[in-house]
Parts: structure tokens; sequence; C-alpha cells
């Protein structure tokens, strides 16, 4: 019996030790990290205002943004708790975003500090702020979503649902990235826009339904090794993920044939994409094969929707999507010179002799590798209808 | 065994009486009568006592013939009475003074005759009970409804109905040195397994004790291998049917005077999920509520100790919306989850047991009261959250799924256990304490056969119908599956 009560209160001692009731936490959703001036950076948390953020109807913010100017050295979750009257919680973070100055200089310094926390978990998306202070995104408010973080993270989902138009990187991945040798590391870029008509008065700002301003995506950032060395535009973003395999669905415009004005536009689902690589009369050679479906989304030109000619068409199509990946191909060789499609992982994969060779200085070889791209896209479909209205057809009637 | 000296009759008809009056010492209810019968004008005596004999048959087949005095006859010994006169057929003879108070406790009539050391003892038993009624406990929509009766003769009758072959066996004994309690014992002869019945037999015989009142006194009195389990590692119910099937499976089935209900064993952990509609209606919707019974079992154990573990320990295991909700509603009331749990389902035990208590008509007040208190109020007064609500409320309805009451209790208890774990320990207490539970239940046994038998050690042919239920085939027998259990368990029990 004296073992039983002794076993008893021992269970007591030994527990509550990371115990911690519900309540006195701040749930922080999103943190922006950048840097203001050579000695001060700045932390943001944005903090969840529980009892607004389940409410149905606004009555005050659903989320504050606290700003942590530090000098160098300076200990940011110290100074957190000087001014916040609860215990911060990072597990519930959803997006960090690193300001454009910070990831140009030190990316390396920040992504260790967040893979070293243990609380952030795994699932966490890292953005970079183009053009704009890293706080300023968790600082728009939007009808839509209330919490801006989380807004952030949903819109990059369907951007790359819908149109393979963005990228998702955790802290997790984007640190190996930035460690391989055979891959450069790429994060996704947000920016806000902003209202031409800048000088809006404060008051009238509520009196339109179109936001003044708005958090979009934009595009990949590019980087060799850590620094942040430019961005991809949302249309080469689109074909850079076609080039890594990541694009399953998204649009692609093809001008009509021969001087015909308008163009046509097609929509690619279950895109998918095989990398080979071979050294051929020594010189690195890489071949893309992009294999998927397409169907007509809109079109502007005279087209002939005859079995023979959709052949025609198929050809035509694939043939755009191949200009279309060249084009951003050179870009990455050329401007950006950095590896950013991985495909020094594949020369790796496929040839490890050849990789032991190239690996130390694999950027420098990037920029003089072959890649062919070869696309065979087959057109499934052609709309609900095959001749297009138009009003110099409704016009000859007449 | 008694070493006192038996005490016999004497040929004296008047101390043979007074003796036992005065070993009944001060009692109102015993009657005398006394009677002349025979050529001689032969002195008699009748005793018994008011209420536990039939006073009619009393009158129309011992006092009226008695009246009617026989003047040819010699009477020289009681086994003359029973020939010449009485049609009674249940009689015996008695010689000793404490068999003769014995029998005159169990409904009989003593008859002494002048200068003879016999008596006869008639037993004409004045049936005192109530009717057969309806099940209270165990409710099921299509199959009888009918459920046994404080008394014993009734209680077999009802099984006879239902098992009408000469394989039906009844053991008698009586347990008790105050009550003398009459306890039954029964069992299938071919079905039954040997062993088993032989150790209920020789643990029934072992009893030494001075009082029982009901069979489940009797209960953990066999199983004394496990006197502190939480479980009920035994079938205990009300109902006839039940009994039956469980006869035919080759159960022990023990009975006890006064008692409503019967004990069954052995008994199997999963059976205790099996509910006697599954068998009384269609295959797929027994086996969907057999798994959804499963399902409310770790529903009704776990569900507040994951909650106050998560709560407490794992927040970041939440999802965001609904943490957040959380903390809202936690920062209307000052008190701790814990504090809020427990207080919580203590109430709901309260008003459990209250409305157990009150008459049935009260009984659904105290629950309406309760529930209006509890759900509405108490978090409109900030006292506790909602979530917290729910999650008693869910609990409580889970555990009342089972149609075997007593296991309930063993889930009631399970519960709180569990809501210390997890509010000490976190998740890594209810993992620990979930598998401190499944090795207990690996460890009990019922009547030397292990309560986990079909799952662990596993049967094969006993899974069509423990997770699920499927149909009954043709050519299967009755409780074949029970008897595989029996057969591969018997061994890995030691107790």
């Amino acid at each position: 019996m004296k073992k039983i009560i002794l076993v008893f209160f021992i269970c007591f001692l030994s527990g509550c030790a990371g115990k911690n009731d519900l309540g006195g936490q701040m749930i922080c959703q999103g943190l922006s990290i950048d840097r203001i001036d050579k000695n001060t950076i700045e932390i943001a948390y944005q903090v969840l205002n529980p009892s607004e953020a389940t409410a149905t109807a606004f009555e005050s913010e659903p989320v504050i943004t606290y700003r942590f100017p530090l000098k160098n050295g300076e200990d940011g979750d110290f100074e957190s708790t000087l001014v916040l009257p609860e215990k911060l919680m990072l597990s519930h973070v959803v997006a960090i975003i690193v300001g454009e100055e910070m990831a140009k200089k030190e990316m390396a310094n920040v992504l260790d500090k967040f893979i070293r926390l243990n609380e952030i978990q795994a699932g966490v998306k890292l953005y970079i702020a183009k053009g704009v202070k890293a706080y300023e995104l968790l600082d728009m408010l939007t009808a839509t979503m209330k919490i801006p973080a989380q807004k952030i993270n949903s819109l990059v989902e369907a951007g790359m649902e819908s149109s393979s138009v963005a990228i998702s990187r955790t802290p997790f991945q984007a640190a190996s990235q930035m460690e391989e040798k055979g891959v450069e590391l790429t994060l996704q870029a947000i920016t806000v826009k902003k209202d031409k008509n800048e000088e809006v008065e404060e008051s009238k700002k509520s009196d339109t339904l179109v936001p003044h301003s708005q958090i979009v995506i934009s595009g990949v950032a590019v980087f060799k090794a850590d620094k942040l060395v430019g961005y991809l535009s949302p249309e080469d973003t689109v074909f850079y993920n076609v080039l890594t395999g990541k694009a399953n669905t998204f649009r692609l415009q093809d001008k009509c044939t021969g001087n015909e004005k308008g163009m046509n536009q097609y929509v690619l689902k279950g895109v998918k994409t095989k990398v080979t690589s071979k050294i051929q009369d020594g010189r690195i050679r890489f071949d893309v094969h992009v294999k998927g479906n397409a169907s007509l989304s809109y079109n502007s030109c005279k087209m002939s929707f005859a079995p023979k000619d959709i052949k025609k068409l198929e050809k035509k199509l694939s043939d755009a999507l191949t200009t279309q990946l060249n084009h951003t191909i050179a870009v990455i060789q050329s401007e950006y010179k950095t590896d950013i499609l991985g495909y020094g992982e594949v020369l790796r994969r496929d040839d490890k002799k050849a990789w032991g060779a190239y690996k130390d200085n694999w950027n420098k070889e990037f920029e003089k590798v072959d890649i062919y791209v070869d696309s065979k896209i087959t057109l499934t479909g052609v709309g609900k209808v095959k001749k297009t209205i138009s009003s110099q057809k409704i016009g000859e009637r007449q | 065994m008694n070493q006192q000296k038996i005490e016999k009759l004497t040929h004296s008809l008047y101390e043979n009486v007074s003796y036992i009056k005065q070993k009944f010492g001060k009692i109102i209810d015993l009657k005398e009568k006394d009677f002349v019968i025979g050529v001689g004008g032969q002195k008699g005596k009748i005793l018994f006592i008011e209420g536990l004999v039939d006073g009619q048959v009393l009158q129309q087949l011992i006092l009226k013939p008695l009246a009617e005095r026989d003047t040819t006859t010699v009477y020289r010994d009681v086994k003359d009475v029973d020939l010449h006169f009485t049609p009674i057929s249940q009689l015996t003879y008695e010689t000793e003074i404490e068999m003769i108070c014995n029998k005159l406790m169990d409904s009989n009539v003593l008859l002494f005759l002048e200068n003879c050391s016999e008596a006869i003892a008639f037993e004409i038993r004045n049936i005192v009970t109530r009717s057969v009624g309806e099940p209270m406990t165990e409710k099921v929509i299509y199959g009888p409804n009918e459920a046994f009766v404080e008394n014993l003769k009734m209680n077999t009758i009802m099984i006879r109905h239902r098992i009408r072959t000469t394989d039906l066996q009844m053991e008698a004994l009586q347990v008790g040195a105050i009550t003398k309690t009459n306890v039954q014992m029964m069992y299938l002869e071919g079905r039954a397994n040997k062993e088993i019945v032989d150790k209920v037999r020789t643990k029934l015989n072992e009893i030494d004790i001075d009082a029982i009142f009901d069979v489940h006194d009797i209960y953990a009195l066999v199983n004394k291998a496990h006197k502190y389990s939480i479980f009920t590692t035994c079938h205990k119910t009300e109902r006839p049917d039940v009994v039956a099937s469980l006869l035919t499976e080759g159960r022990v089935v023990i009975m006890v005077e006064g008692s409503r209900m019967a004990v069954a064993v052995p008994a199997f952990f999963f059976e205790f999920f099996q509910s006697s509609e599954d068998y009384y209606s269609n295959y797929a919707i027994g086996s969907f509520l057999r798994v959804l019974r499963f399902l409310c079992f770790f529903i009704a154990i776990l569900s507040p100790g994951v909650f106050i573990a998560f709560v407490s320990f794992h927040q970041d295991m939440i999802p965001t919306v609904l943490l957040t909700s959380l903390i809202s509603q936690k920062s209307a009331t000052p008190f701790p989850t814990l504090l809020q749990l427990i207080v919580l389902e203590l109430t709901f035990e309260v008003i459990r047991e209250a409305s157990t208590r009150l008459p049935n008509v009260l009984g659904s007040a105290v629950s309406l009261v309760g529930a209006i208190v509890i759900g509405q109020t108490a978090v409109e007064a900030g006292l506790v959250t909602a979530s917290v609500i729910i999650i008693v409320a869910i609990t409580g309805l889970c555990s009342f799924v089972f149609q075997i009451y007593a296991f309930t209790y063993s889930l009631r208890l399970l519960r709180f256990a569990f809501i210390l774990a997890g509010a000490i320990l976190g998740l890594f207490g209810i993992t620990f304490g979930f598998l401190l539970l499944i090795g207990y239940l690996c460890y009990l046994t019922s009547i030397g056969i292990p309560f986990m038998g079909g799952i662990s050690p596993f049967v094969k042919k006993a899974q069509g119908d423990i997770f699920i239920h499927l149909p009954l085939k043709n050519h299967q027998r009755r409780g074949e599956d029970i008897q595989q259990i029996i057969e591969t368990v018997k061994g890995s029990g030691k107790r």
C-alpha cells in the first residue's frame, strides 16, 4: 500500500512539467524579419485576437502586429516579453516573411534562426517581401480573409493550383536547397500592389468596394548561394515550374498563324516533365520532355478543328510551349547564372562520376550546358462550340 | 465438520415441540396446532411459520384431513400418516432438530406424533413474488421483453420454457450460515466445459459466509482471484433469453433466491460490446452497431483525458481556428480547464446517480434541470466553457450505449483515471495509461479463463462475432465460437 501511495505522489511530482493551460498565450500567425539599417533589424509578430478572430462580425481588428526594432545582438524574444501582455506562442505560425534587404545579404542566418526554433512547425511557408518592407505584408487587412498571414498562404496555394504561378517552400526545404550543391534556392516573392492614386484620403478609403492596395504574388525570388540575385517574372515562374516538374495546370497563350491578328489560349492539365542528362562530346546536355493535355479556352483566330487539323494544332501548341520554355531557360542561364532548376541534381543522379568533376563549380558549368526541350501536348478539347462568335461573322450575315 | 453433538428428536412430543420453540426464542409467527388421530387417540402437533406456507393448501390437505379424524388406523409412525391421508408429495422425514428448524424456515409444515422420534416435513410453499416484468437495464427494441423476478422457482421456469432438453442440468445448494440462501447452478450437459463446471461447483462449495443477498455476492466469492478488479468479469443479466443463449453457448449460470439477476461465466471482454439486439436484427445493422460501440468505448474513456492533454500540453497540435475559439472561450472563465472538467464530470455523475434513485417521474425532471443548469447557465455565468460541456456530454452519451450496465460502471471510473493521466503527463500519460489498461485487461480472468480471450489469445474462428457480427450460418452450432475460445485459452489462464 505504501508503494502505491508513493507511486501516486511520484506521478504528481514528475508531471505537469510542460503544463501550460489554455489562456495566457498569444497565438502568433505571421512573422516577418527585415533589415532597417546597418545596425537594426526588425521583427514583427502578427498575433491573433482570439475573441475577434472567431467573431462573425468585425468589431475590432482580428489581428495585432507587434514590431520590434532590434540593434545588432539584441534578443528579439527578450524584447517581446517587455511589450507583449501574454506569452508568445510560435507553434501556429503559418507564414514567415523575409525582407528583401535581408535576403540579399544574410539569408543563411535567417534560415538558421527559424530552423532552430523547435516551436515552429514544419509546414510553415517562407516568403520574400519584394519591393516592400516585410511587415507591410502583415499589415494588409482584407475583407475576404481576416488574417493576413493566412491570406498570403491561401493566395499562394490558389496560384499554385490554378495556374502554377507560385511555388511553396518551408524553411526546411529552403535550407536543404541552399545546402545542396546541385540546386539553388528559390522562394516565393510577395508584394503589395498599391493604388496608383496614392493620395486617397483616409476618410474615402472605406467608401469604395475596390481595395486600394492588395497583396499579390509576384514571381520567384532567385538566389545564388545564400544571396538574393533577382526575381523571375510571374510568366517565367509558370515555365520554371514546368521545367522543374512542379506544374500541373497552367495557361498558355499562342498567336495565330501567319499574320492574322489575335491569339488563342489553352489550359494545360496533367503536365508531366522528365529530365535526363548525358555527356556528349564533353558537353553536358539535358533533355527536357514535357507531356500533357490541353484544352482550348479562348480563341480569336480562324481555325479548323477537323481531325486532320487537330494534329497540326497540337504541333503548333507544342512548339509554342517549347519556345516559352527556352525563353525561360535563357533567362535563368544568362541573366541569373544560377541553377535554380536543380539540374545539377539530375546529373548527379544520372552520372555520379561526371558530377564529381563539376560539383564544386556547378553554377559556372550550368551557364554553358545545353538544355533541349521537347514538348508533346495532346489536345483533348476545343470547348463547347466549334465556331467562334465574332463581330465579323455577324456582320457578314447582315 | 460440526463438532457439536447432533440433537435428535426424542419420543416425547411435548419435549420435542417445546425444545424447538425454545430454539426459536421470541417469535410470533411460529404457529402450532394440536390434533388427535388414530385408534388410541394418539396426540400429534403440527408446526409451521405463518406466511411462509400456503394457507389454503394447509387447510385443504393437512388440517381438513386431520379434523376428519380417522379412528380405524393405528399410527405407530409418522410414515403411517403419510401413507394414510396426505396427498402431498413433497415431503421428507426428519429426525434432527437442526434440520427441522431449517425446514420450518424453508416453508415446510412439520408434523410430530407422540412416541415418534421422527417428523414429517411437508413443503407447501407460499410463493410471494411480483409478476414478470420488463427488463429495467437491458432494454431492446426487438426481442423478448421479459425479465427475471426475485423468485428462483419462477426464474427457473422462464429458462425451462426456452430450453427444453434433458441436458439442462441444475444443481442446488445453500449458501450463508445465517441466510441459508438457495443458490442454483445451471449448465448444459455436452456444451459446458467440464472443468469449468467443476471449478464453479468447487468454488461454490468453498464459500464460507454468513449472509448472501444477491447474485453479485456469489460472483465476488467465486472469482476471488480478481476481487479488486474494476471490470465485472462475468455476465450479469436480467434477461431469461440472454441466459438461455449463454447456456447454449456452454456457460455456467449461477442464480440466487431473491435476486433478479443471473450470473454466467466465463465472460469475455468483447461480449460487453454485444447486445441481444444484434442477434434479433439484420446482421448489417448489427455489425454497424458493434463497431459503433467499440468507438463509443474509446470516446467514453479517452475523450476527456485527451482533451485535457491537448489543451494543457499540446496546444501546437490543435488547429489554429479551434485553438483561437478555445482560448476566447477560456478567457471568459477563471478556472483551470482541469478543474472545470472534473467538476463537470462529477456533476454529471451526481445527476446520473440522483435520477437513478428518484422515482421515474422525478428522474426525468432531474435530468432536465441538470441539462439546463449545466448546459446553459454554467456557460453564461462563466463557470465553465462550452467545449468542456460538449466533451462531458459526448462522454456521457457514449457510456450509455452498452447493454450490460456493469460495464458502464468500469468506464465511469476509467474516465477519471485518464483525466488525471492526461492532466499530469499529457498524451504521454494517455498512451501510458492505455497500455496499462490493455495489460490489465489481459491479466484479468473469469473463472480462470482469460478475460480478453478471442482477441488475445487470438481465435480466428470467433472473429465473425467480435468486432463485427456476421449472419448465422445454417449448420452453425450456437456458441461454437465461444467454445472454441474456451478450448484455446483454457491453458493460458493461471488463476
